[in-house]
């Protein structure tokens, strides 16, 4: 749900900069939450609830002068998912666990000369038969960002405005129907502070971003919205040396749709809610 | 499709200058990228990104969204503060910036203010030439107003981008992250509001930044041409200008 590669901290260069030549090795640990609502004057609907544990490798290499590739692995293990649905809907309340490769995802970025701006694009993908069981994204997310940096002698200062699109996404149920996610675009901007204190630091974060509709379809039940928009936020603590460094963070987001509904008078909204908790290791070499 | 195949001409002819670096050669390390950014500053990137992500939000969105409402109170991130950023993005930040440097510049003879008046007054003129063209030639409907067809691209985030681009510019990012988080209100303000898509508001705000840095980097660079949009008949047309 996040935007993409580009929310990742990255501790030996805010923007995660490489020279030409360098190499970065980060493994990562987080708990992930995640509740899809479909709510009608707060009444819940139907609800899903997922967690599960994200376990992600990335690997960057400084390729040319002034281009940064990175590569990553996602895999998410003891999932479990709860959904629950109102007496008003044709769908019986179920529960379900998952693990499997969640994605692979690669960025390139390009970055200025004083590495304060830097231009990137990447993309996230999920195995192509994505079951409720596989935990697998089940389609494409790509993007860009602009990052950009300013670097005060008490803090630093760094964000990136984004576009990303998440693309279509076909997931079976374990009822036997077909889900597709259409996709859809979330345009918006981070900003990060960034505390520093010798070996320490600390990252207070945020971000907002609008959305275009998210609908989905299944022969049972469909859901259609024609715009929306996401806050988050992020709190994070790092200990960095030279050629390691280790993260702890926090993060919350959301997005809440505007939902088309047949009857007018009736305030219906999507409301996704995601927060994470999680560990990471980099090396620098 | 006529909107889309705008914006992807739009994007090719605009960031001309960079697809035409990146075709010369394959061997990226032998590029200069220092002299391509001396030249054309961070403008083909504004419009390679704005333009692409304008598009990406078009083409993601559903036509049957036309509904003679506004939204729900609980998917207006603004809430009914919107009325703010309608009233203030109307140009007004341009106009007082404008009077205010000319006032300082020619009142008291401070070259460095004339600079800023005559750039914010360059600026606002090729940016609200440009966004009232493309209102009159696209005629796209509004999407909780469909009666009224000046949706693409929102004059507010256009105005408001210009002025924040320039204020970045002659007054650092200090003054101009403020600038900045004033534009990016008016432009929710515009979604919130229901009187544009998202597409609308990316597409003004690219094309005021973009004019922002374009002008400056052309005065800085010795080279003052410009271009803008006219209308002619069953279409539109590209004008451009150099001043020697």
């Amino acid at each position: 749900m996040l935007p993409g590669t580009a929310l990742a901290s990255m501790p030996f260069h805010p923007m995660g900069l490489l020279d030409h030549g360098e190499v970065e090795l980060k493994i990562s640990e987080a708990w992930v939450q995640q509740e899809r609502e479909y709510e009608n004057e707060s009444l819940v609907l139907d609800e899903r609830d997922y967690q599960s544990l994200h376990s992600r490798l990335e690997i960057g290499l400084g390729l040319w002068d002034r281009f940064t590739f990175r590569g990553g692995l996602k895999v998410a293990t003891n999932g479990e998912l709860r959904k629950r649905f109102d007496s008003s809907i044709p769908l019986n309340d179920d529960f379900t666990t998952y693990e499997g490769i969640r994605s692979i995802s690669a960025s390139l970025q390009y970055y200025s000369q004083e590495k304060q701006l830097a231009f990137e694009v990447y993309a996230e993908s999920g195995l192509p038969r994505a079951r409720e069981t596989n935990a697998s994204l089940g389609g494409t997310n790509a993007g860009m960002a602009f990052k950009y940096l300013h670097e005060l002698s008490w803090v630093t200062i760094f964000g990136h405005i984004f576009v990303q699109v998440d693309g279509k996404k076909r997931t079976w149920r374990l009822d036997g129907e077909r889900e597709v996610l259409d996709p859809y675009t979330k345009f918006g901007n981070e900003l990060n502070f960034r505390f520093d204190f010798n070996h320490f630091w600390v990252r207070i974060g945020g971000h907002f971003m609008l959305t275009t509709d998210f609908v989905t379809r299944s022969p049972s039940l469909n859901r259609h919205s024609d715009k929306g928009f996401g806050p988050g936020g992020i709190f994070e603590l790092g200990l960095q040396y030279p050629k390691w460094a280790i993260r702890i963070w926090h993060e919350r987001s959301g997005e809440v749709f505007n939902v088309i509904p047949e009857e007018p008078n009736l305030q219906y909204e999507f409301e996704l809610e995601e927060q994470s908790s999680g560990l990471e290791l980099s090396w620098h070499w | 499709m006529a909107l889309v195949k705008i914006l992807l001409i739009f994007s090719l002819l605009l960031t001309s200058s960079a697809h035409a670096l990146s075709l010369k050669t394959l061997d990226f390390s032998s590029v200069d990228y220092e002299a391509f950014e001396k030249r054309y500053g961070p403008t083909p990137w504004i419009l390679l990104g704005g333009f692409s992500a304008a598009t990406l939000a078009y083409l993601t969105r559903k036509d049957r969204a036309y509904r003679k409402r506004e939204s729900f109170e609980d998917t207006r991130p603004l809430g009914n503060y919107g009325f703010i950023g309608d009233i203030i993005g109307y140009g007004f930040l341009n106009g007082v910036y404008t009077i205010a440097m000319g006032w300082r510049g020619w009142g008291y003879d401070d070259l460095e203010a004339k600079r800023s008046a005559e750039l914010m007054a360059r600026v606002s003129a090729y940016t609200l030439a440009t966004t009232m063209v493309l209102k009159t030639a696209i005629s796209e409907k509004r999407p909780g107003y469909p009666d009224d067809d000046q949706s693409f691209p929102s004059g507010h985030a256009a105005a408001s981008f210009a002025f924040a681009s320039v204020v970045t510019i002659r007054h650092g990012w200090g003054w101009g992250s403020l600038a900045h988080g004033l534009a990016g209100f008016i432009a929710i303000s515009r979604v919130n509001d229901d009187f544009h898509y998202m597409h609308d508001i990316i597409a003004g705000a690219t094309i005021g930044a973009a004019y922002a840095w374009g002008v400056h980097q052309n005065l800085m660079n010795g080279s003052p041409y410009w271009f803008s949009v006219t209308p002619v008949p069953k279409g539109a047309g590209l004008v451009a200008g150099l001043e020697f």
